[in-house]
């Protein structure tokens, strides 16, 4: 766990006020405790990314919130994707097939549709 | 104890190069172990300082330390971990959100069977300060009369605290089956939406029916002489009586179907049928009679039925 003060040192160039408004807007989520804010490793890593979108590549504040929010949401997807792709895997050979011929059946379909 | 060489040195991290050395220098006629022989941990704390002013004394390290590329014992630090190597760990993290397929449970029940796991460890977690949050799933045990079951019926589930759950049972479902009732499971959080209820069906069996993919079966007690005469005979259905015929000669054993008189198939597949096991019933006491009359036809008409059995022990 990483203090705020800790975190502040790690981050070149994020002043405390900054990094408790980010924290305040809900753009990152770390534990609140007694002592104060306790963060980690993730956060960090999310603290550094909203820093580098901010001042490196200058996204505005009405669109940080959208784009941490877009890149969450492919998180999701990719870990859901990955555990389906994992559990056909695990299948017998044969309803690997079966699988396999069904989504280029669901694939054709839908191209039918446009 | 903090391992940062600034602090350890006890100067600012904007101190000049001239305030660190004057810190160290005091410091050091303090610590060093060979002045401070009762001290036992006087080489300790001299190595922790020696450390900190191996850093802060040489210009270079210094200036990397400050840039973060070298940590308080001069050890690179490594490159930027990017917030991808963590968010890849799934519900795990506090950033997991199944937002962006949320809606997948409504396409079927395999579907929401496969995301709703997904989404109700989401929203066990929390979020924390951030927005709304799926509320729970709750989860009922429903008991259904096997003509219900077959027919199709609307129930009501009455909770504790007095409100009901109304489910429509559909005609066919099966033993162990779960009915989805979206949201109706437990509320949200800030405008979250509310979670959804799974009612299991637990059929009773009947005294008659007996149920085998989507057909009926019963088995139909007919006497004597509607077995040799051939009768025409009511029939309980789930759908109400039919009239059946009965054809002369009917030996017990014998299937007779009634076609479309099992489970409606709905939207797919064909209604399933009543097969009417005929079972032949004797009286229960036999007249003289009959016994006479039989001893008589034995005697011309008799005829073998277990020509199966013969080879066999």
């Amino acid at each position: 766990m990483i203090s705020e003060k800790e975190a502040i040192r790690r981050l070149k160039g994020v002043s405390q006020t900054r990094l408790r408004l980010w924290v305040k807007r809900g753009w990152v989520t770390p534990t609140e405790t007694d002592a104060g804010f306790h963060f980690r490793e993730i956060d960090l890593a999310r603290l550094e990314l909203i820093r580098q979108l901010n001042t490196d590549m200058s996204v505005n504040n009405e669109a940080i919130p959208i784009v941490l929010s877009l890149i969450d949401q492919i998180h999701g997807l990719r870990y859901e994707l990955k555990t389906l792709a994992r559990a056909v895997e695990a299948q017998h050979e044969d309803i690997q097939g079966a699988i396999l011929r069904a989504c280029d059946a669901a694939r054709t379909l839908s191209e039918d549709d446009r | 104890m903090s391992n940062n060489p600034y602090d350890l040195l006890g100067v600012k991290s904007t101190a000049t190069d001239k305030e660190i050395k004057a810190a160290y220098r005091k410091l050091a006629k303090e610590l060093h172990p060979d002045l401070n022989p009762g001290d036992a941990k006087a080489e300790e704390r001299f190595k922790a300082i020696s450390g900190a002013y191996a850093i802060l004394g040489d210009k270079d390290q210094r200036a990397r330390f400050d840039r973060s590329e070298i940590d308080e014992t001069g050890k690179e630090k490594p490159e930027q971990q990017y917030y991808r190597n963590y968010a890849g760990a799934g519900p795990e993290t506090h950033y997991y959100t199944s937002d962006a397929f949320g809606d997948f449970g409504d396409e079927s029940d395999l579907f929401s069977e496969l995301f709703r796991r997904a989404r109700s460890e989401e929203s066990a977690r929390g979020r924390g300060f951030k927005g709304p949050i799926r509320g729970q799933d709750v989860h009922y045990q429903l008991k259904v009369d096997f003509l219900d079951a077959a027919r199709g019926a609307k129930k009501r589930i009455t909770m504790p605290d007095g409100s009901a759950l109304d489910v429509s049972v559909p005609a066919g479902i099966r033993d162990g089956q779960s009915i989805r009732l979206k949201g109706k499971g437990a509320p949200g959080f800030n405008n979250g939406p509310n979670g959804d209820a799974y009612v299991k069906i637990e059929i009773s069996p009947h005294r008659l029916y007996r149920r085998e993919g989507r057909d009926i079966l019963i088995d139909l007690p007919i006497s004597l002489d509607e077995a040799v005469l051939g009768a025409k005979i009511s029939v309980p259905t789930i759908h109400g009586k039919v009239n059946m015929a009965i054809p002369a000669g009917a030996s017990s054993g014998q299937t007779l179907r009634l076609k479309d008189k099992g489970i409606a198939a709905g939207k797919s597949g064909t209604d399933g049928d009543q097969l009417v096991r005929i079972k032949v019933v004797l009286p229960k006491k036999i007249d003289p009679e009959l016994k006479e009359f039989m001893e008589k036809w034995r005697g011309e008409n008799a005829y073998s039925v277990r020509q199966e059995l013969e080879g066999a022990l």
